[in-house]
């Protein structure tokens, strides 16, 4: 039988029921976090609602994308050239870093907002607003320079394991399938995490430094007051600088890292502090590494670092095991790190470019393209690592080169795409920031194209500055 | 091939050539629309357009298109919610999207073709040897090394989320799909054009979609919304869902966001709301059928036709002693209900639930009974026995698995 019509309520819907009250917002206990809402009658404190978080944890949760990208920079390469500043002058160049590392956060912090104003990395915009040739371009240069980087991220490796006596043979495929596996396997959060784990291997360099005992008044001297010495290696030295402190693959993987941990354009005010942060931290260690082997090798005389594991090799009598030993696990730190970072820009780029699906959250059937290009290079890499005799110091030189070609160009599309309202919107650049960005773009024009002319009059045997 | 076109010019019976820089279409004329404008390089900042109209013949040997006066006119509106796009400025290198493939890549190269008068855009060219056609110009990879995705099957977005609100120049092609592939889809694409495409579609199917959405890219969609929108959009979503999108927004949000829903949906929501997320009454759904004890199959049947609306989980019926109480009394299936005879009281097919959940205990634990019960959901009541809502077999597969399944998971009860 049907139930009578006007046989309701018999059925309790939850509407019904609930329709005689409306919510009303009591308020909000602004410490304790809770709303309050009154519903028939009762108060109801929402704990369902996101936890803001308090005290320092706030500040650590917001750390990710800036941070790994500054620790990258820092990479075995990067190590060979601050040691070598240091050995060979110093504390007088820590203000040339320090004014590295004012543009770098400058020029990170545009590349971050970039990324968060407009969803996407920075192929992607190069693709869409310059075209297919300059992205091709951009690719193309960035899969050798960085080829090259991951490389000797993975000679690198293998030296620092060797120092603290693990065979180079064990290391290396090891590093190679422990970062394959993160990046393939892990998800963005993850992946984030250990990467920022990995990236606290750098604090060991203010402990080698501090067990370097450095005069501490001649480095606030050498940091604060700018010096220059009429010589061209010296000049050129300064612009060595520069070149390793600002790379464009920490610009490229910022910016896609950033895009892939899906960072709402509301929430970008605190990000900044990340990029600070990272690039402040870089900057700090780079300078740590410079007192360690200015406050040592340099006093002693031994000037001739051509490699980070030089450098940990050469502080062993100076210093003492411990400074050597630390010094090498600062440099398996980076070199993982690094040959984690390296690739997964690349990954991230050559997928911008053509439109593949991307993203550290995809699985390898979904990202063929993304992961397959993360693979090869990873494998790649420490394969060639493994060449006996390889010229890896006239490599890097070669990378140098490729990425001084690369840097002025990413840096040109940068300002140019983060001044476009029609994409960034509010969050386009403001006047300082133009200023530093394009006063940075110069030097480092001025910069990349000296070291490149020397370096193209050395090749066919001339030598302005001498040799 | 538009790459192809790019490299014409525009000449009249003057002898005036003016090379041609970008196609025009309306994007909103049909499957394949035709080319409505040649714009031409100018002397000035802005390049003036020539109108389809004036073009009376293609020179395919000699790359001409004859026109009767290649001065051209006034350049195209650039008022960014025109219909009219420009292939060579916006389609190409754009991502868009293959609705018949569920795919999204870029556009590297656009196929044109000639039909009677007019010049139409057909499909798009995403092979590799497109790449190389435009990198050597048009010297080598003349024919695509891929099927061309046929512009049909197209959603162009524009990467601008106020034009999806306007909604008029767009095919709505991805109004075919799935809500769950829409939300796929979006994970692939940029969130300002993820958000355009929410925003083009219908309210209820947009909110199924937001309910659908990697959870970082829900909140990444949601906050582009406007306030109207993210408003008629949480309405319509499924309580469960609402509050764990409102649970995620920032404290004032949420607050402004409760205060403007409608009684209904917000009171739903609030109601879970008063549960951490890490408890069973955090996971929880408390949208579900109930009917009142005492009633003959038939009378509950009847009355079900009204209420199974909405919930999306409709498969237990909760036998409650009265609208007051609440009190959980037992559980029918929907196969009891229409399987047992019409005059039988509710309480002969009725289960007395056994297994029940507290709200407050940890969600992880929550779900593993779920599971473990093998049953498709398990009440949650209060100490009293007061029925507070259900927790489905998908809450606590989202619960439980590794997050690289979530997103495969087959959803039951959506």
């Amino acid at each position: 039988m049907n139930a009578a019509p006007g046989q309701s309520g018999t059925i309790e819907q939850e509407e019904t029921s609930t329709n005689a009250a409306a919510p009303t917002l009591v308020g909000t206990q602004p410490r304790r976090g809770a709303i309050q809402v009154r519903l028939r009658g009762r108060r109801i404190r929402l704990r369902g609602l996101r936890r803001e978080p308090v005290g320092p944890l706030r500040w650590l949760l917001v750390l990710g994308p800036g941070v790994i990208a500054g620790a990258a920079a820092n990479d075995a390469g990067s190590i060979a050239t601050y040691s070598s500043v240091g050995a060979t002058y110093g504390y007088a160049l820590l203000w040339a870093l320090l004014l590295g590392t004012i543009s770098l956060a400058v020029v990170q912090e545009m590349t971050a907002r970039l990324g968060v104003a407009s969803g996407r990395g920075l192929l992607d915009l190069i693709r869409e607003r310059y075209g297919l040739a300059w992205s091709v371009f951009a690719v193309a240069v960035m899969l050798a320079a960085n080829g090259g980087l991951i490389l000797s991220e993975f000679v690198g490796i293998g030296a620092a394991a060797e120092l603290v006596g693990v065979s180079r043979l064990l290391a290396v495929p090891v590093a190679a399938a422990l970062v394959w596996g993160l990046v393939v396997f892990g998800s963005y959060a993850n992946v984030e995490k250990i990467f920022l784990v990995m990236a606290l291997a750098f604090f060991t360099y203010p402990v080698a430094a501090f067990l370097a005992h450095p005069q501490w008044r001649d480095v606030a001297r050498g940091t604060f007051v700018p010096t220059l010495q009429p010589n061209a290696e010296f000049i050129l030295l300064i612009v060595a600088l520069l070149g390793t402190t600002l790379t464009p693959y920490q610009q490229l993987f910022e910016e896609s890292s950033v895009v892939d941990k899906g960072i709402a354009r509301k929430h970008y005010g605190p990000e900044r502090i990340d990029t600070y942060v990272g690039m402040a931290l870089s900057g700090l260690m780079a300078g740590f590494i410079v007192i360690a082997t200015a406050a040592t090798l340099h006093i002693h005389g031994a000037t001739n670092i051509n490699s980070a594991a030089d450098a940990a090799r050469a502080l062993r009598p100076v210093a003492g095991a411990a400074a050597s030993e630390l010094f090498a696990v600062g440099l398996l730190g980076a070199s993982l790190l690094a040959a984690a970072v390296l690739p997964l820009a690349t990954a991230y780029s050559i997928s911008e470019a053509f439109g593949f699906p991307k993203g550290v959250n995809l699985d390898f059937r979904h990202g063929r393209v993304f992961f397959g290009s993360f693979t090869t290079l990873v494998a790649a890499g420490a394969a060639a690592s493994l060449i006996p005799g390889l010229p890896v110091i006239s490599l890097l030189v070669w990378v140098q080169a490729l990425n001084g070609v690369l840097l002025p160009i990413i840096l040109l599309f940068i300002l140019l795409l983060v001044n476009d309202r029609t994409l960034v919107g509010e969050l386009a650049n403001s006047r300082l920031t133009n200023v530093l960005g394009w006063g940075t773009l110069v030097v480092v024009t001025i910069a990349v194209v000296a070291l490149l002319g020397t370096q193209a009059l050395a090749l066919v045997g001339i030598y302005p500055f001498g040799k | 091939m538009l790459s192809e076109a790019l490299r014409y010019s525009a000449v009249d019976s003057g002898g005036r050539r003016c090379k041609v820089v970008d196609l025009a279409i309306d994007v909103a004329s049909g499957p394949h629309p035709a080319i409505t404008d040649l714009v031409v390089q100018g002397n000035g900042a802005a390049s003036p357009a020539i109108p389809w109209d004036a073009v009376t013949r293609i020179d395919e040997a000699k790359r001409i298109f004859a026109v009767t006066d290649a001065s051209g006119s006034s350049p195209l509106p650039d008022q960014p919610d025109d219909p009219i796009v420009r292939l060579r400025g916006e389609v190409l290198d754009a991502l868009i999207i293959d609705v018949a493939q569920r795919r999204v890549t870029r556009a590297n190269d656009l196929a044109l073709a000639v039909d009677g008068r007019r010049l139409k855009l057909c499909a798009v060219d995403v092979s590799a040897a497109s790449v190389v056609r435009r990198l050597t110009g048009g010297r080598f990879g003349r024919s695509p090394s891929s099927p061309l995705w046929d512009w049909r099957d197209v959603e162009f977005l524009r990467g601008n989320p106020d034009l999806g609100l306007r909604g008029r120049h767009y095919n709505h092609r991805i109004d075919r799909l799935r809500p769950a592939e829409i939300a796929r889809l979006t994970e692939h694409l940029p969130y300002l054009h993820a958000t355009e495409l929410v925003t083009m579609l219908p309210p209820h199917i947009a909110a199924d979609v937001l309910e659908e959405m990697d959870p970082d890219r829900q909140l990444q969609v949601y906050e582009e919304l406007d306030a109207e929108q993210q408003c008629r959009i949480v309405e319509l979503m499924a309580a469960d869902a609402a509050a764990d999108l409102i649970g995620r927004l920032d404290r004032d949000d949420a607050a402004s966001l409760l205060a403007r829903l409608p009684k209904a949906p917000a009171t739903r929501i609030v109601e879970l709301l008063q549960y951490p997320s890490d408890t069973a009454g955090g996971i929880m759904t408390n949208e579900m059928v109930v009917v009142r004890e005492g009633l003959t199959i038939a009378e509950a049947q009847a009355e079900l036709r009204n209420s199974i609306r909405r919930p999306d989980f409709v498969y237990f019926v909760y036998v409650l002693d009265n609208p007051r109480n609440r009190r959980l009394r037992g559980v029918v299936t929907l196969r009891d209900l229409l399987e047992g005879g019409s005059e039988r009281p509710l309480e002969e097919v009725m289960t007395q639930t056994l297994i029940t959940l507290a709200p407050t205990e940890s969600a992880e634990n929550a779900a593993r009974r779920v599971v473990e019960s093998e049953l498709l959901a398990v009440p949650v009541v209060d100490d009293d026995g007061r029925l507070l809502g259900t927790v489905t077999v998908d809450d606590a597969v989202e619960q439980i698995a590794p997050s690289g399944w979530r997103a495969e998971a087959p959803r039951l009860f959506i």
